[in-house]
C-alpha cells in the first residue's frame, strides 16, 4: 500500500524530479512501519503537489478556470436534455408525479452531471466516448439519486413500486445530451 | 526576501542548532512534529531559493542496512535568512511572549 501511495505521489511531480524524490522518500519511508508509514506515504501526495508548484509545474486542474464557461453551458445542456427527455417520453399528458420528479431531480441532472463530467476528465481531454460514458453514468446516478434522496412509492398495475425516472426518459436524456455536449465543444473549437 | 512560514522557521531552527550538521526529511519531521506534506515542500523551496543544499549521503546501503538518505545542509544565505526571519517573528510576538521565547 505505501509503495502504491508513493508511486501515486511521484506521478504528480515533474518527470525530471521523480527519480530524485523517489530515492529520498523511499529512504525515509524505509525507517517507518505500520500506520505511521501509511500516514507518511499519504502526506507525500500533498508534498508532491506543493513541490510541483514550486518547480512551476502545477498539476492540471480537473476543471481549469478557462473551462468554466463551457462547464456552465454543459450544466444548461444537461438540464435542458433532461426536461426535454420527459417531454418527449410523455408528451402533453405527463403524470403529475413524474412532473414533480422531473423538477426534484433536475438540479442533480445539471450539477451532479457536471460533477461527473469533471470526474471523467472531460475538461482536460476531449472525446465523444468519454462524454458518452459520463452521461451514461449521470443517467444511472439519477436513478440512485431519486431512490435515495426523493424516495416515493406509487401504486401501479404491477403493485407498489418506487418512483424513479423511467428508463425511456434516461435513454432519451442520454441520446439528447451526448450529441448536444459534443456539438457545444465542436462549436467552441471552431470559434477558437 | 523570501516569505518564511512558521513551519519553515521550525525547520530552520533545527538546522540552526548546529548549522554544520546535515539533516534529512524524516529526522526534521520527527524533531518538529510536521508531516511529510509540509516538510518536503518546505525543504524543496528552501533548496530552490538557495537556503539549503542537498546531496545523497555517501554510505554503503548493504553495510548500513538502509538506503542512502538525501541530506540537507544550511547555506550561509540560509543562515542569514533564518536569523532575520526568526527576528521578524520574535518582534511580532507580544512583549510577554517575546520575553518567554527570548
Amino acid at each position: 500500500m505505501k509503495r502504491y501511495l508513493l508511486q501515486k505521489a511521484l506521478e504528480r511531480l515533474p518527470e525530471d524530479r521523480r527519480e530524485r524524490y523517489a530515492k529520498e522518500w523511499e529512504a525515509d519511508l524505509a525507517q517507518l512501519s505500520g500506520l505511521r508509514a501509511l500516514l507518511w506515504a499519504l502526506g507525500l501526495r500533498r508534498a508532491a503537489t506543493r513541490l510541483a508548484r514550486t518547480f512551476g509545474h502545477a498539476p492540471k486542474r480537473a476543471l481549469p478556470l478557462r473551462a468554466l464557461p463551457q462547464a456552465g453551458l454543459d450544466a444548461a445542456v444537461l438540464a435542458g436534455a433532461y426536461l426535454l427527455a420527459y417531454r418527449l417520453r410523455f408528451g402533453d399528458s405527463m403524470p403529475s408525479v413524474y412532473r414533480d420528479l422531473a423538477w426534484q431531480t433536475l438540479p442533480f441532472a445539471a450539477a451532479g452531471g457536471l460533477g461527473i463530467l469533471v470526474l471523467f476528465g472531460t475538461y482536460r481531454a476531449t472525446g465523444p466516448i468519454r462524454l458518452a460514458q459520463a452521461v451514461i453514468v449521470t443517467a444511472l446516478a439519477l436513478e440512485s439519486y431519486a431512490a435515495i434522496v426523493h424516495p416515493k412509492l406509487v401504486l401501479s398495475p404491477r403493485g407498489v413500486l418506487p418512483l424513479l425516472p423511467p428508463a425511456g426518459v434516461l435513454a432519451l436524456f442520454t441520446l439528447l445530451a451526448v450529441p448536444a455536449l459534443v456539438a457545444t465543444r465542436f462549436a467552441a473549437t471552431a470559434r477558437a | 526576501m523570501m516569505q518564511v512560514s512558521l513551519q519553515t522557521l521550525q525547520l530552520l531552527q533545527v538546522f540552526m542548532e548546529d548549522p554544520s550538521q546535515p539533516r534529512y526529511g524524516l529526522e526534521l519531521a520527527k524533531r518538529t512534529g510536521l508531516k511529510s506534506g509540509t516538510v518536503y515542500p518546505a525543504l524543496g523551496r528552501l533548496e530552490h531559493d538557495g537556503w539549503l543544499t542537498s546531496e545523497v549521503e555517501e554510505i554503503d546501503p548493504k553495510a548500513a542496512g538502509r538506503p542512502a538518505r538525501r541530506i540537507y545542509t544550511l547555506t550561509n544565505a540560509g543562515m542569514a535568512g533564518a536569523t532575520q526571519a526568526a527576528r521578524r517573528y520574535q518582534a511580532a510576538l507580544p512583549v510577554t511572549l517575546r520575553e518567554r521565547f527570548a
